[in-house]
Order: C-alpha cells, then sequence, then structure tokens
C-alpha cells in the first residue's frame, strides 16, 4: 500500500491501472514492477484482478497482452459508437481475400518466396506482396540460396499486433485444423 | 447477351469470371456448388462444369485467361487419363509440366492445400475484425525520439525513416529524370567521404536550429544519399543531434544537440 499526501491508500492495483491508463506503449511486466515496487508475482495478481473487473458490462476497456507487454483498449462492442470520434481516413482498411490468404500462407511457412506463395494460390503475388510490405506486415527475411537466389518473406510483429495474436504459440494454434 | 441473362435467372450461383481471382478460386466455387468433400469430386463433371463455365463468357479477358485455360488443359488431360488409362500419355515431357497437376491425387492435394490456408485466412479475417474495433490511446503530445546505442527507435518502427527516405528518394528521382534527360549522365563529384558528410552536416546544423530530413538529403544523387542517411544515424548514435517527428502525417525534423 502506499499513501499520497492527502493521505488516502491506493492499492498497487490502482496504481497499474493509472499507469496502464497513460502510457502510450505497452508495459512490460518488469516495467510495472519497477514503478510500483513490488514483486512481479503480485504484479500479476493485480493484472489478474483488472482483467477480471474489466469484464463487467459497465466496463468500456479490455487489458491487452502482446508480446511488447500489457496495454488497455477500447472494448469491441463499444466499437460502433465510439468510431463516430474518429474519421474515415483514420480507422485500418480491411485487408482483401487475397491478402489474407497470403499472409496465411506466409505465416504457416515462414520463410517462403514469392514462388512458393504463387504456386499453391495459382496467381501471381506480386501486388499482394507489396501491398503486405507496405503495410509492414511482411518483412524480406533473406534469400533462398539456389537458381536466381529468390527473396523470402516472414511475417513482422506488426503482423501479430493486428491480428491480435500475442506469440508465437498462440500462432501456431491457428494453423491447428480445429476450426 | 441474351443466354447470359438467362443463367442469371436459372442459376443463383452465376457469377462473372471476373469475380474469380484465379483457376483455383473457380474450380472451389464449383466445388463447393456441388456441395461435395474435394476428396470425392468427380472430376468429369467438374471439367464439364468447368469448361461449361468458360464457355458461357461472351469473352474471356486476354490478359488472366491463360491461367484459366491451363486449368481446362489440365483438367482435360486428367479426364482423358481416366476415360482411356491403358493409353500411353500423349503428352510429351515438358508439356506435362505445364499443367497444374498430373494427375488426380495432384489435384486433390493441391486442392486441400489451399482449402486449409483459405479456412486459416478466414480465421484471421475474424481476428482482423475484432482487433479492428479494439482502440488504443493515441499518441499524446510531440516526443523526441532517443537513439540509444543499439539503434533502436523508442517507440517507432525503423520503416518510418524507411519511408521517408523512400518518399524523398521519389522526388529525387522525378528530378533527377528531368535533369538527367537534358546534359546526360550526372558524375559523381570526387571526394565525397563519410567524414566530410559528417562535418558537412554539422555545418548545417550550427546554421538552422532545427531542420528537416529532406534538407540533407533532396540535393544529391543516389549514392550521396545514402551515405547522408548513414552519417544523420551515427551523430543521432552518438548523441549529437535528435530526430524528432509529431506524428505520422508530419516531416521529420533534425536538431542540434548540446
Amino acid at each position: 500500500m502506499r499513501g499520497n499526501d492527502a493521505g488516502q491508500k491506493v492499492t498497487t492495483t490502482a496504481i497499474i491501472e493509472a499507469a496502464l491508463f497513460l502510457s502510450q506503449e505497452p508495459l512490460p511486466l518488469d516495467k510495472l514492477g519497477q514503478i510500483c515496487g513490488v514483486p512481479l508475482a503480485v504484479i500479476k495478481d493485480s493484472l489478474q484482478k483488472i482483467k477480471a473487473d474489466l469484464a463487467r458490462n459497465e466496463r468500456g476497456l479490455v487489458l491487452l497482452e502482446t508480446s511488447k507487454g500489457f496495454q488497455l483498449g477500447t472494448k469491441p462492442e463499444t466499437a460502433a459508437c465510439v468510431e463516430k470520434l474518429f474519421t474515415a481516413d483514420q480507422i485500418n482498411t480491411p485487408l482483401s481475400q487475397a491478402a489474407l490468404e497470403t499472409l496465411a500462407i506466409i505465416a504457416a511457412k515462414q520463410p517462403v518466396t514469392r514462388l512458393e506463395i504463387e504456386n499453391i494460390r495459382g496467381v501471381k503475388a506480386d501486388g499482394v506482396i507489396d501491398n503486405l510490405l507496405k503495410r509492414g506486415l511482411i518483412r524480406i527475411t533473406g534469400r533462398k540460396e539456389g537458381l536466381g537466389r529468390p527473396l523470402l518473406y516472414g511475417v513482422t510483429e506488426k503482423f501479430m499486433h493486428y491480428f491480435g495474436i500475442k506469440d508465437s504459440k498462440e500462432l501456431e494454434e491457428l494453423m491447428n485444423l480445429d476450426t | 447477351m441474351e443466354t447470359l441473362l438467362k443463367q442469371e435467372q436459372v442459376d443463383p450461383y452465376y457469377v462473372k469470371l471476373s469475380a474469380f481471382e484465379g483457376p483455383f478460386d473457380l474450380l472451389f466455387h464449383l466445388i463447393n456448388k456441388e456441395e461435395v468433400d474435394i476428396r470425392d469430386i468427380s472430376l468429369s463433371k467438374i471439367t464439364d462444369q468447368y469448361l461449361d463455365y468458360l464457355h458461357s463468357l461472351p469473352q474471356l479477358n486476354t490478359d488472366r485467361a491463360g491461367d484459366f485455360l491451363v486449368m481446362a488443359a489440365s483438367l482435360l488431360y486428367l479426364k482423358s487419363q481416366i476415360l482411356l488409362p491403358q493409353a500411353p500419355s500423349f503428352l510429351q515431357g515438358r508439356e506435362e509440366e505445364a499443367l497444374f497437376f498430373g494427375s488426380k491425387e495432384e489435384l486433390v492435394r493441391h486442392l486441400l492445400e489451399y482449402n486449409f490456408y483459405k479456412s486459416v485466412a478466414a480465421k484471421l479475417k475474424n481476428r482482423e475484425e475484432e482487433q479492428n474495433k479494439i482502440f488504443l490511446r493515441s499518441p499524446g503530445p510531440p516526443k523526441i525520439l532517443m537513439v540509444n546505442t543499439q539503434l533502436n527507435f523508442y517507440g517507432y518502427d525503423l520503416g518510418v525513416l524507411q519511408q521517408a527516405l523512400l518518399n524523398i528518394r521519389e522526388r529525387k528521382h522525378k528530378k533527377e529524370a528531368k535533369k538527367e534527360a537534358e546534359r546526360g549522365k550526372i558524375r559523381l563529384p570526387d571526394g565525397i567521404s563519410f567524414l566530410k558528410k559528417v562535418r558537412y552536416i554539422a555545418s548545417r546544423l550550427k546554421e538552422c536550429t532545427t531542420c528537416f530530413l529532406e534538407d540533407f538529403l533532396l540535393k544529391f544523387e543516389k549514392r550521396e544519399i545514402i551515405l547522408t542517411f548513414a552519417a544523420l544515424l551515427e551523430l543521432a548514435k552518438r548523441g549529437k543531434l535528435s530526430l524528432h517527428q509529431k506524428d505520422n502525417s508530419h516531416r521529420i525534423q533534425v536538431s542540434k544537440k548540446m
């Protein structure tokens, strides 16, 4: 417990919530531990409490966990209304079917060449790959040895954040034939 | 035109070829219409339906027709094998390589693989929709980009600088293209070196307390741009200058540090 000038005591949970509210970047566990001056186990416990509390209907936020740390976001159910606060160009344009299929192939088989992608889909991949590179969802990871030394592609951390995939384990689960 | 209209009225699944990105899309469409498992498709039936489909179109879009025709040839080849299993292959070696597949097993395997990725893509689409509904705190007031010794741009992708560089180069190319047309090949002046670039940047910064990234890069040709950019990064790394961007829509400022 900590006290401020007015003598009111606040819990670690409260401090973490305040930090998450303020921060413009995801906050990793160790950073939160540093701010609060408590062991990581206590931090983890508080985060669980926050997550459970946010699940209530009256709360409009969610606790996100990414590879970079924890972050507050708005509850998806509020989107229909709160998105009116933004202009059209500030909102992400959804990806095309071709882009999604290409991303699925790259995510599953990375590193993979353009030709391998084209062989699976049966159509040229140039335009889609350029677009995905521009969006920062894929990157060039190197070159394949052999004839022509073609470029190899893989997904990026931005890809993980974009689809809300926490880590490589979650990505693997996505690839399982469980539907 | 008349036959098209009739097809539209009779067949609720009728769509134009342009709706299909490639021949596999069309094939999937026909298989799903049959509502059979990929492994159980009747090759003969699918081939006939595929060809009927191509024939029903008033004209084939010529730049995409190639792949659709290769698919037709591949299906016909497989159908011929079924009808005449004893007959020797009428294709020469390289010709079979040009087809999408040489056997029904290959076709089924290919369709199953593609279908798997389609289902993953569908899962990704759901996640995308969900994620697009979650909003995060937007970046606040302008902040200084601190470059620590590992050259790690806190809060920004290297992609941002990359994009800035690409934009500059694009404008450069347009300018150069005009000049080159008039004067012929441009020679790189002698005596350009990394050290000279560093000194150049230092002297520019003395004059203007804040300049923009483009100011340092716009008037050089490609090799000089790369050297200057590298020099900028080196100086930032050493803490001699800072790079600062208000948000993604603004230009990148270069400021001298004391």
